[in-house]
């Protein structure tokens, strides 16, 4: 299934997702499984701040900011499908206070 | 902790030397106490309970992290292993926040909160701000979250001080703290930045004199003074303002690397490869550097680079990208053009981004 959220659809997130933590993780991104785990497929190169690190990328990609309070960051961002999903449920809020305002 | 001598106990802090070989600095229990009533009288006041998000094996996290609070008799929580975590301000107590570059990425989420913070004083040390720095403290300007920063090294301890602002006009100046002496360089000519200097404004090394200078695990005692890798233009008699390194040096997760190093081992192993490492800003680790190179297809990956400096600098970053491209770029007289290697390298338009070759 590829749901849409607003005018993005869930493939052109995976897409984005992968190219944005390609730079931090490098081309290896690119030929992932997305239920991958991260840190078991990188090893020491997929630490606390490299996770980070990917949480900057993703957040200048779809124009979001990750609330560290609200969400477990540890848990969204250890593969790419959990990336994808959070990323979708953020433009989904985007989009609903958009149309409220 | 080392005994040194009658009454005398050192403990051991090391940075790393010209080509990754760690150096030992010994530094005083009394150096030590000494630094974390300085830091808690100067910048820190009174609070109830401290957050660590530094590693109590480097200078800054030790003294923050444990002689200061063992000094105010206040409980510490240590994080410096999980830097997402977040710090528990909901509760009214005056808390200390000693954070790394890093820190701050997380400590942003915390804004729309701040109306409920407590009382806040969070200190920044081990690399340069960062933008998430800068957004939290626009966001919680008028509320009781104040952010100071520590210009220091491993082997003078804390040299200087100043607060953050979220909006500072220029570049805001350093105070030295109080037992601490802007010097001359002995290596930077007789009387270039001395107090003698009649201009008193000109460009020099930070070369400083204070007590709490460390021991050299080769020396007897203490150097008299010691220059870091900072250029500085002085202000007055006891401020200065932070220009930049002199050196190549850069410092990731307050580990040194010297990028000269790097393309040595590099050339050393691989004379045909033409190199360069370029630093580059970081919204996590503050710095970071990246590594070009130019070799034919297929003679040396970005694999072999990684493993290289991997195996060469134990325990320092390996670079946070390695890129082979067609040519290094450089101007008549030699030296790189790295706006037009950056150019090329992140594929701009007119740059040319077809000499450059992404490795599979």
């Amino acid at each position: 299934m590829n749901q849409t959220t607003d005018t993005v659809t869930d493939t052109e997130i995976a897409d984005r997702v992968r190219s944005a933590l390609s730079k931090v993780l490098g081309e290896q991104v690119a030929a992932l499984d997305p239920e991958q785990n991260l840190a078991q497929t990188f090893g020491d190169r997929y630490d606390s701040l490299a996770a980070m690190e990917c949480v900057v990328q993703v957040e200048g990609e779809f124009g979001i900011e990750v609330d560290f309070v609200a969400h477990d960051v540890r848990h969204w961002f250890s593969s790419l499908a959990l990336i994808t999903a959070f990323v979708r449920d953020q433009l989904e809020d985007q989009a609903l206070l958009r149309g409220k305002g | 902790m080392t005994p040194r001598g009658p009454g005398t106990r050192e403990e051991a802090f090391s940075t790393s030397g010209q080509s990754g070989e760690p150096i030992v600095w010994f530094r005083t229990e009394e150096q030590l106490r000494v630094e974390a009533d300085l830091l808690a009288r100067t910048l820190i006041g009174q609070v109830d309970r401290v957050v660590s998000y530094a590693p109590t094996t480097h200078l800054y996290g030790r003294l923050l992290g444990d002689v200061l609070p063992t000094s105010l008799r206040v409980p510490v929580q240590h994080v410096w292993d999980s830097p997402t975590t977040v710090p528990d301000l909901a509760s009214g107590d005056r808390v200390l926040l000693v954070c790394l570059p890093s820190t701050w990425l997380m400590l942003r989420s915390l804004a729309e909160r701040a109306a409920n913070l407590a009382t806040v004083t969070a200190v920044h040390s081990t690399g340069p701000t960062t933008p998430a720095m800068h957004q939290l403290l626009s966001r919680v300007e008028g509320s009781g979250f104040r952010a100071v920063e520590i210009l220091g090294s491993t082997e003078t301890g804390g040299v200087a001080h100043r607060t953050l602002l979220p909006r500072p006009q220029g570049r805001p100046l350093w105070t030295l703290f109080d037992d601490v002496d802007l010097v001359a360089d002995p290596e930077a000519g007789p009387d270039a930045g001395s107090p003698a200097d009649p201009t008193g404004a000109a460009e020099r090394p930070l070369c400083v004199r204070s007590p709490r200078i460390a021991r050299r695990a080769d020396m007897e005692r203490p150097p008299d003074r010691i220059t870091l890798d900072d250029l500085v233009r002085p202000v007055g008699e006891r401020r200065f303002e932070l220009l930049g390194r002199a050196t190549r040096m850069i410092k990731i997760n307050g580990r040194r690397v010297r990028l000269e190093d790097v393309e040595s081992a590099v050339r050393e192993r691989f004379p045909h490869v033409d190199l360069v490492c370029v630093p580059r800003q970081d919204e996590v680790r503050a710095e970071h550097y990246e590594l070009f190179y130019a070799a034919e297809a297929g003679t040396v990956t970005v694999q072999d680079i990684h493993a290289l400096v991997a195996a060469a600098f134990p325990g320092v970053p390996v670079p946070r990208r390695v890129q082979r491209v067609g040519t290094i770029p450089r101007s008549a007289t030699g030296k790189v053009r790295v706006d037009r290697l950056l150019a090329a390298a992140h594929g701009r338009s007119g740059s040319g981004a077809e000499a450059v070759g992404h490795v599979s």
